[in-house]
């Protein structure tokens, strides 16, 4: 009986982080430049949305939160403090509801349990300053995490 | 006892771990001048006799620079003129004035190559006049004149 309990105890151990809420990253986002000059987005002509799947084999249903984005890196002359971040997403599959416009704001979504597909999602992000944008590279960086 | 420690055996399968990842966006931008006509000017003759977008309406012209750029606006010339016209002593003159943040210096009408230095804006507008006067007046048709600007 004993050696059963332990069996049982090894077994849960290892496969818990499995049966778990899992991202797994897809492509990463490109920004583009707005029309008018002022919004560095990717989801403006010339950008492309980033992508990640989202696996829930856990029993219960799990929350996906996604926090507003972070400028992780920027040119000399361009004015950080007169800019805004904003982050927009949406699912597809079982996920096709979601659907989150862009927003400064952390959102999350549920994830129902038992997801046998990976389901997959879209990201935006969205720079905006109305004195425009210096030369140089930018990059945002959005923090996802699962948890149920 | 053995109950008790059934439960706690099992409690780690219905724990679900936390996940996280890190979504990043990157572009990169090139330090670029466009310039692009919103709305061509209309010609019209003032009262002292001169041809001029003061008796009819401005051009407007839209600018989007990033990084620091010259923007260099020249006198007018004609494009066409009616048969019957005649150049005497002509004077060509350009003014402009900057709008939605093209926070550039207004421009009073001058007959020479003038330069602006701007830096990073966004899509702003720029009005712009011209005129052409000649001592030899107008004769009756259509004129066109065109402003050649550049952005580098």
């Amino acid at each position: 009986m004993q050696l059963r309990l332990l069996l049982a105890a090894v077994l849960a151990t290892a496969v818990s982080p499995v049966l778990g809420c899992t991202l797994s990253l897809g492509t990463a986002g490109t920004l583009a430049l707005s029309s008018d000059g002022t919004r560095l987005e990717s989801s403006v002509a010339g950008g492309v949305a980033a992508t990640f799947t989202v696996v829930n084999l856990s029993l219960g249903t799990a929350t996906v939160t996604v926090s507003p984005p972070q400028l992780v890196a920027y040119p000399a002359g361009f004015g950080v403090g007169s800019a805004s971040l904003a982050v927009a997403y949406s699912g597809s599959g079982v996920l096709g509801s979601v659907n989150q416009g862009y927003t400064g704001s952390t959102t999350q979504f549920s994830v129902p349990g038992l997801l046998s597909l990976a389901v997959l999602m879209n990201v935006n992000n969205r720079i905006s300053n109305t004195a425009g944008f210096a030369a140089g590279t930018y990059q945002t960086r959005t923090v996802v995490t699962c948890s149920g | 006892m053995r109950g008790l420690r059934f439960c706690l055996l099992l409690a780690p399968l219905w724990i679900s771990p936390a996940s996280a990842a890190d979504v990043t966006f990157s572009g990169t931008l090139t330090g670029i001048c466009a310039l692009a006509l919103s709305t061509p000017g209309t010609l019209g003759l003032t009262a002292g006799g001169v041809v001029s977008s003061t008796a009819g309406l401005p051009a407007v012209l839209s600018i989007l620079s990033i990084g620091t750029n010259t923007l260099t606006v020249n006198p007018p010339v004609w494009v066409s003129t009616p048969g019957g016209y005649t150049a005497g002593t002509e004077v060509a003159e350009v003014a402009y004035s900057g709008l939605s943040g093209l926070g550039i210096a207004n421009q009073a009408f001058t007959s020479s190559v003038t330069t602006r230095s701007i830096s990073t804006l966004p899509l702003s507008l720029l009005t712009m006049n011209a005129q052409i006067s000649n001592s030899l007046g107008f004769a009756a048709g259509a004129y066109q004149m065109k402003v050649v600007v550049t952005c580098s």
